[in-house]
């Protein structure tokens, strides 16, 4: 059985636009929640975010980086502007990332064989195109699905068809399809939708695939932005989003902590075997050694609150990798900074470590960056790198007062110096899904 | 590794175990209704029988199959529970009730694993459209309204049915389902990723049990809308809906859960390039190249079955197959027989096959799917072992 191992990795978000501009800032003890720019969210109850900052993420913005596009690629990606495609902020992030983990891992024209393992979140819906295709019906209004509501200039320019175009929403796997033909991946496309845990569930996949035999690389991770009208409505109306609009909006295990904070970005990894990573020279940052998957089966919002099932993904994934509760270095936990999950995140880690469930470092980042929800696995998983490539633990941003209902090593807005050899990643799922990932430093 | 056509269609080393099977879909509700009776008998490729009503509208093409009477099956869920449920998820929970209950499984299923296909997002359209209505201003569409207004014309409730993820959700919620849990995006591939995805957890030892199938409708009306702008029902599809949950284990395990249905000796899943539809839909190619070889291969896979069950999404990929002339014993052709129902297309198919392989009318059957994606899946099945 192959193991499967990290060769490169690709990060947009709020604290930057590539791995460096993200480990830094980690490193720093850094947070990037404010005002949201790129659109007037001044009458929403939700009005902060961890934006990543670019007002528009384009075939430009692509086009303007250091990637050395080919022509081709040029071509494909002023076709996917002239689609649409790019309406939906989370591509141009996704391709953002995992151009930046493409070159890293310096893939070439062998690795295009490569499998996808993505999570993309839920179509953006363009509520200005539901708006332009209302039409009087018996009962009030109904939307004409089939109206262009494409700018007669915007079609021309793009020789689209009359019905071409990308409109109303983009479909959930768009990102997927792009990202394949942008770096003509030949293998298996898989766009995971399991909503917060979707980009830890994608990167198990990936490793999965590895072990299995069925691919010998897989560019994995995730992607998402509900920094748009009906991300932020429809999660305001929900409730889970801090009510306070300032830069310390999510306040993960702190006593004082009301909400999350919506973010957006991308992690994309490049996953391959570590025969196969060895033989052409790759260096691998880690190793992905275990992962365990598992369901609360209790509430729609809800976390199970005595922790139970995700306690059985982190066993799991620690008795996959064949480490004891004691070796573990540290752990990225999902840490919403709502009030109930963080208690039940809490229960979990002292329910499936026992003893060393209260001692080992655990901190959340999404204070810092927000909750990148189908992407948050992801970037998490990117930050569970930082012990590895530079020996310190991400902080958890504004988590000042110690909660006695989180009883856990809660890392404080200091990152902590350390040298471990095993982190581990913690995702939930809005819904129950819950999945934990081990990574083990490649040297290890 | 056997490899054809750049296929990989190896068998499992150790063949799962099928328990039991719910279904829901325009054929009717469980395995016995999945089959028109002609099927059985037919060594042609199967005529559509009538078991449901095709509508046909003024339009060019045919508005589908549908489950009808969704709100009159008897149904696992409370009327609160229905309330927060996409269309999608309310198939599912009866499929996967039934399943659970064929299969005679008793709680509690903690480490029951699932893994589904499923589609895209199903948020009931009376609540966008008033939230929509009250964010207009004399310029159209205005955030400003957004939030004095339209945010508060929808229920709170309206997250539950838009997440594609709560199609199964709701399910795992109301059966306590525990174990691991993945679930594709899927316009044909990702359900078959789906099954793969099953087995290696079962084969990990992750589980006892997985459920595993799709749910998805195709008369949703933005993602119908989507079909229509980009050509699809002109190419020949059928919309229609539908879900299918099967309980799957190990041989080993099943000697202690009961009889298995049928085993599962193979499933392979292959992409075909991005080259049936454009990045906005329209369709490009209703019979690539790249997929003729792969379903070239698959068909050829020897030994051979002693049914065969295609779902292919497009007119012109089954006149190819038509003009093939396969000499199984059986063919299926599950898209005349079930229409297209996306992400659930594969696994009703399987659900055809195994109907068949209930029935003692065969002892194996392989289902090839290809869908809107390009992807091509094999999976095989044989009766089960006594």
């Amino acid at each position: 059985m192959s193991r499967a191992v990290i060769t490169g990795v690709g990060v947009v978000c709020a604290l930057g636009l590539s791995s460096a501009d993200f480990f830094a800032a980690l490193q720093r003890g850094a947070s990037n929640i404010g005002p949201i720019q790129h659109l007037d969210a001044s009458s929403l109850p939700v009005q902060v975010a961890g934006e990543v900052p670019l007002l528009t993420i384009d075939a430009d913005t692509l086009l303007q980086r250091d990637f050395a596009f080919s022509t081709s690629q040029q071509d494909l990606l002023g076709h996917a502007q002239d689609c649409g495609v790019f309406r939906d902020r989370k591509i141009g992030c996704l391709l953002l990332a995992a151009q930046e983990a493409w070159q890293m891992a310096r893939c070439g024209a062998a690795e295009q064989a490569a499998s996808l393992s993505i999570a993309l979140g839920l179509e953006e819906a363009f509520l200005e195109d539901f708006a332009a295709a209302m039409k009087p019906a018996s009962d009030g209004v109904e939307i004409d699905f089939l109206a262009d509501t494409t700018p007669a200039a915007a079609r021309t320019r793009a020789k689209l068809q009359p019905h071409g175009g990308i409109r109303f929403r983009s479909t959930v796997d768009l990102g997927a399809r792009v990202l394949a033909q942008l770096f003509a991946l030949r293998g298996v496309h898989a766009v995971q939708a399991s909503a917060c845990a979707g980009g830890g569930l994608a990167i198990a996949h990936a490793a999965a695939q590895i072990e299995h035999g069925a691919a010998e690389v897989v560019m994995c991770g995730g992607a998402d932005s509900m920094v748009n009208a009906l991300g932020l409505a429809g999660m305001a109306r929900l409730g889970a989003p801090s009510p306070r609009p300032t830069s310390d909006a999510c306040r993960p295990f702190d006593r004082r902590r009301d909400g999350l904070v919506i973010g957006e970005g991308a992690a994309v990894f490049i996953v391959e075997s570590a025969d196969r990573a060895s033989a052409r020279g790759a260096r691998p940052l880690a190793h992905i050694a275990g992962w365990g998957r598992s369901q609360d089966g209790y509430h729609a919002t809800a976390p199970r609150p005595d922790g139970s099932a995700a306690a059985r993904a982190m066993q799991q994934a620690l008795r996959k990798a064949g480490v004891s509760p004691a070796q573990l270095g540290y752990i990225n936990a999902h840490g919403t900074g709502t009030p109930l999950n963080d208690v039940a995140e809490s229960e979990a880690i002292r329910a499936a470590l026992g003893r060393a469930g209260e001692l080992v470092p655990v901190s959340s980042i999404k204070g810092a960056v927000g909750h990148l929800m189908a992407a948050a696995g992801a970037l998490e998983l990117a930050a569970c790198l930082l012990p590895f490539e530079r020996a310190i633990l991400p902080g958890t941003a504004h988590h000042q007062q110690r909660d006695p209902a989180c009883a856990i090593n809660v890392i404080g807005e200091t990152p902590q110096a350390a040298k471990v050899d095993t982190v581990l990643s913690n995702s939930f799922g809005f819904g129950g899904q819950n999945v934990s990932i081990l990574l083990r430093r490649a040297d290890a | 590794m056997p490899v054809t056509g750049g296929i990989d269609l190896t068998a499992f080393s150790q063949p799962l175990a099928v328990l039991s099977v719910g279904v829901l879909s325009p054929l009717g509700r469980g395995l016995q209704a999945q089959l028109p009776r002609s099927a059985t008998t037919s060594h042609e490729p199967t005529p559509h029988e009538g078991a449901c009503q095709v509508e046909v509208t003024t339009d060019v093409a045919p508005r589908g199959l549908y489950v009808t009477d969704l709100e009159h099956q008897e149904d696992p869920a409370s009327a609160r529970q229905r309330k927060l449920m996409s269309r999608s998820a309310r198939l599912l929970a009866v499929a996967l009730h039934d399943a659970l209950r064929t299969a005679e499984l008793s709680p509690p299923y903690t480490d029951y694993g699932a893994f589904f296909g499923v589609g895209s997002s199903g948020g009931a359209l009376p609540d966008l459209t008033a939230l929509v209505r009250r964010s207009i201003d004399d310029h159209g569409f205005s955030m400003k309204r957004l939030g004095e207004a339209g945010l508060y014309a929808c229920s709170p409730l309206f997250s539950f049915q838009i997440m594609n993820n709560f199609t199964l959700c709701h399910s795992a919620i109301r059966e306590g389902l525990g174990g691991p849990s993945d679930l594709f995006f899927s316009r044909g591939g990702g359900t078959a990723q789906a099954l793969q995805a099953a087995a290696w957890s079962l084969q990990a030892g992750e589980c006892s049990l997985c459920i595993v199938g799709a749910a998805d409708t195709a008369h949703y009306e933005m993602t119908d809308g989507e079909l229509r702008r980009g050509g699809v029902m002109n190419a020949g599809v059928v919309p229609s809906e539908g879900a299918a949950a099967l309980t799957l284990t190990t041989q080993a395990q099943a000697t202690t859960l009961g009889k298995p249905l049928a085993l599962l000796t193979s499933c392979a899943h292959f992409p075909c390039g991005d080259v049936c539809t454009d990045l906005d839909g329209t369709v490009l190619d209703a019979a690539p190249q790249a997929t003729i070889v792969a379903l070239t291969a698959a068909l050829s896979k020897t030994p051979q079955p002693d049914v065969l069950v295609c779902a292919l999404w497009s007119q012109a990929l089954r006149t190819w197959l038509a003009n093939q002339q396969p000499t199984h014993a059986l063919i299926i052709d599950a898209h005349d027989v079930l229409g297209e129902a996306l992400a659930a297309t594969p696994a009703l198919a399987w659900c055809l096959a195994l109907s068949l392989l209930d029935r003692h009318q065969a002892s194996s059957a392989r289902v090839i799917c290809c869908g809107l994606d390009g992807a091509v899946g094999v999976t095989e099945f044989q009766r089960g072992s006594t």
